[in-house]
């Protein structure tokens, strides 16, 4: 339950303000939902596609987008289908035609989803756990709160290692000279028992938590604080321009 | 200062069988300042006792524990555990299940936290701690990162911060090397605080470490010494194999060789430095032997062993088999590897599925054929077909692992520390099965006489390169 996204590097990102960064977040998934133009739409897939290629190596910054692959092909199969009006751009069979305006939904849908995912992953990747938990007290939640939520955001990786390491695991005790072409039936006693290996290790996390205090009637105290500078203020006004500006371009073009 | 009176404990069983006692009528008591040592063999409830003993064995397990038990005249059945945590630090078995958080660091901060201790102080605590473990430089480093001894010197570094009158570790000694095993000998020694010691075999370096010494079984604790329990479980000659797994084809024995091997070892949390650099100018295993393989924590035995079995793809040299380039495809056919932690290894839920894993698209065999090799494996090996294998102990679940590659066509197999966890008639006796199979074994251990006497040869990490050694040294 330790996995982490975290990448060890320095930069821009990495100096930007945690709180900033969670406060950028969110302004930007909002602003997203503008009727932004489509062409900032996609500008914005491709700055924060560059964004993750400059944080993480070529093949880690693709791997954002092969987590929602599956999501995108089901859009694109069945999201032109359901928007009915409108110019027809091309008919598939008969009565079933694909709409200019099933196209553009389509594709404002797509830009939107591959930004979002790219903008949590590069907060992921530049921002330690620690940073995040104290983050989010700073926005008012509390200790425990923020260490749900910290767990939460490690839940996930966490299954996604453990299905590597089962994986592997049932690589080397396979049997035979030739590859054998993977199916989905086996791919299925991988994902469930990632999915019972990451629900095992619920007691173990509560009872190590348990262990080492937490549930105390005492204030805990801190081992690390996010500091108050000035920057602080210059980091959150720039994450609050960023969209603003994003939202100005995309609704007036 | 520890007391338990009459303590009796058995877990809920989910399949309708009556619940029977793990251990009863349990008496056990320890000074200040005094330290004990509890032997048991694996699944006898070791783990479960050290757990009894912070309050914790059914908070989020379901199970009924009676009798009486106090530390520092604090009742355990009424005490919570978060309120022991000035009073008792538990060192687990299995590290990884323990570590939580995204740094070495904060790992070792958490429990100073609850306690409330000013900033300063828990800085202070993390870095003695760390320092003193040599762990300072993966100060921010993920702990899943570490090695397996390393993670157990993280454990100890958090129980030296924590600083608590009463320790409770549970084979704190495996996975640990030479160097590391003599600091918390030190650490025993220093009279510090109380420790109660669990182990699977008695290690040479208990004689004398102890005040008392323990032996643990379904009826409970007996009193012992250090001969008796080091003559219980003595390295004898490897045990004769006499049978046979039907149905198995025969492994055609193979010699293999790694050559100018140079791995750099990285980690997304650490920084563009490697952990470590590991150079392997010339490795090889014979037909039909046993090598062993020693060095010390976080010198990257699991990481040759990963690109040995094809785990991971190699970035420079080569490994040929009977003077073949075996690619990393080939490679994963060609060895076996039983990881150090056998939870990374074990997934399905009973022990006939894991065995009959490998076999599941084989057409030359009937279901029946496959019954009868399954059951004989099963039998060979100690284990109950029907067991789930993670309600078993961290010993048993090795041996399910070894029963596993019993039933491949592997002329080769690494044992990733074996030892730890099991005791040495049990080791000896898997090493001896899977060498009756005919493969040539790998064991990576930190136990030199084990490693003697076991091995034909033996390779040893010396600063960063690999070389062949006398065994045992």
């Amino acid at each position: 339950m330790n996995t982490n996204l975290y990448i060890n590097q320095s930069g821009v990102l990495y100096r930007f303000d945690p709180r900033a960064k969670l406060l950028m977040l969110v302004v930007l998934s909002i602003v997203l939902f503008l009727p932004l133009s489509l062409h900032v739409l996609w500008l914005c897939v491709v700055i924060s596609m560059l964004t993750a290629l400059v944080v993480g190596r070529f093949r880690s910054s693709l791997r954002p987008l092969k987590t929602i692959l599956l999501l995108l092909i089901l859009m694109v199969i069945f999201a032109p289908l359901s928007e009915r009006g409108g110019t027809i751009a091309f008919v598939i069979y008969r009565n079933i035609y694909v709409t200019n305006e099933a196209l553009e939904a389509l594709s404002r849908l797509a830009s939107r989803l591959i930004t979002i995912t790219y903008l949590f992953t590069i907060v992921m990747w530049t921002t330690t756990i620690s940073e995040m938990n104290l983050a989010f007290q700073w926005y008012g939640l509390s200790y425990k709160g923020s260490l749900i939520m910290s767990l939460a955001f490690r839940f996930v990786p966490s299954i996604a290692d453990s299905f590597t390491t089962i994986q592997q695991a049932f690589e080397l005790r396979e049997e035979g000279p030739e590859k054998r072409k993977k199916r989905m039936r086996d791919v299925l006693p991988t994902v469930i028992a990632a999915l019972v290996v990451a629900i095992k290790s619920i007691p173990y996390v509560a009872m190590n938590l348990e262990h080492r205090g937490l549930g105390r009637d005492q204030k805990r105290s801190r081992y690390k604080e996010l500091e108050t500078k000035r920057s602080l203020v210059v980091h959150l006004v720039i994450a609050l321009i960023i969209p603003a500006c994003i939202a100005f371009v995309g609704i007036c073009w | 200062m520890v007391n338990l009176r009459n303590i009796s404990f058995s877990y809920h069983r989910y399949d309708g069988k009556e619940a029977l006692p793990l251990f009863s009528d349990l008496n056990f008591s320890l000074g200040s300042l005094e330290n004990a040592l509890i032997v048991s063999p694996p699944d006898s409830g070791k783990s479960t006792l050290s757990r009894i003993l912070c309050s914790l064995a059914t908070r989020h397990n379901e199970g009924v524990v009676t009798g009486e038990m106090s530390i520092f005249n604090t009742n355990l059945l009424t005490t919570m555990p978060w309120d022991l945590t000035d009073i008792v630090t538990l060192v687990s078995q299995n590290s990884s299940e323990q570590l939580m958080m995204s740094s070495c660091g904060e790992e070792i901060a958490f429990p100073l936290e609850s306690l409330a201790l000013p900033q300063k102080e828990i800085h202070r605590r993390v870095d003695e701690a760390l320092h003193s473990w040599d762990l300072l430089r993966y100060k921010e480093r993920n702990p899943q990162e570490l090695s397996g001894g390393e993670q157990k010197r993280l454990l100890l570094a958090v129980a030296d911060a924590l600083d608590t009158p009463l320790w409770v570790l549970d084979e704190p000694f495996d996975n640990l090397d030479t160097q590391w095993r003599e600091k918390l000998v030190d650490l025993l020694t220093s009279k510090k605080r109380s420790v109660i010691v669990f182990a699977s075999r008695f290690l040479p370096i208990y004689e004398e470490l102890f005040h008392a010494y323990y032996y643990l079984d379904e009826k409970g604790l007996h009193h012992s010494d250090s001969k008796q329990l080091s003559e219980m479980d003595p390295l004898m000659p490897l045990p004769k194999v006499t049978t046979s797994v039907p149905h198995l084809s025969n492994i055609q024995m193979k010699t293999l060789q790694c050559k100018n091997v140079h791995i750099d070892h990285t980690t997304p949390s650490s920084d563009s430095k490697a952990l470590f650099h590991l150079s392997v100018p010339h490795f090889e295993l014979h037909k039909d032997e046993v090598v062993a393989l020693v060095g010390p924590n976080g010198s990257g035995k699991t990481t040759f062993s990963r690109h040995l079995c094809g785990l991971q793809a190699l970035q420079e040299g080569s490994i040929t088999i009977n003077n073949e380039l075996i690619d990393q495809f080939r490679l994963k056919r060609e060895v076996g590897y039983l990881f150090q932690n056998p939870d990374f290894g074990l997934f399905l839920p009973t022990v006939r599925e894991e065995l009959i894993y490998a076999h599941r698209f084989n057409k030359d065999l009937t279901s029946q054929q496959k019954k009868e090799m399954v059951h004989t494996c099963a039998s060979m090996y100690h284990l109950d077909v029907d067991a789930h294998p993670t309600m078993m102990s961290y010993g048993s679940r090795k041996g399910v692992q070894a029963a596993i590659y019993h039933l491949l066509n592997r002329p080769f197999i690494i044992l990733d520390e074996l030892d730890s966890g099991v005791t040495y008639q049990r080791a000896c006796e898997i090493v001896s099965l899977l060498r009756s199979r005919g493969s040539t074994l790998l064991v990576i251990t930190h136990d030199p006489m084990f490693a003697q006497h076991i091995a034909d040869r033996q390779y040893s990490i010396v600063d960063g390169a690999m070389i062949e050694t006398e065994v045992g040294s």
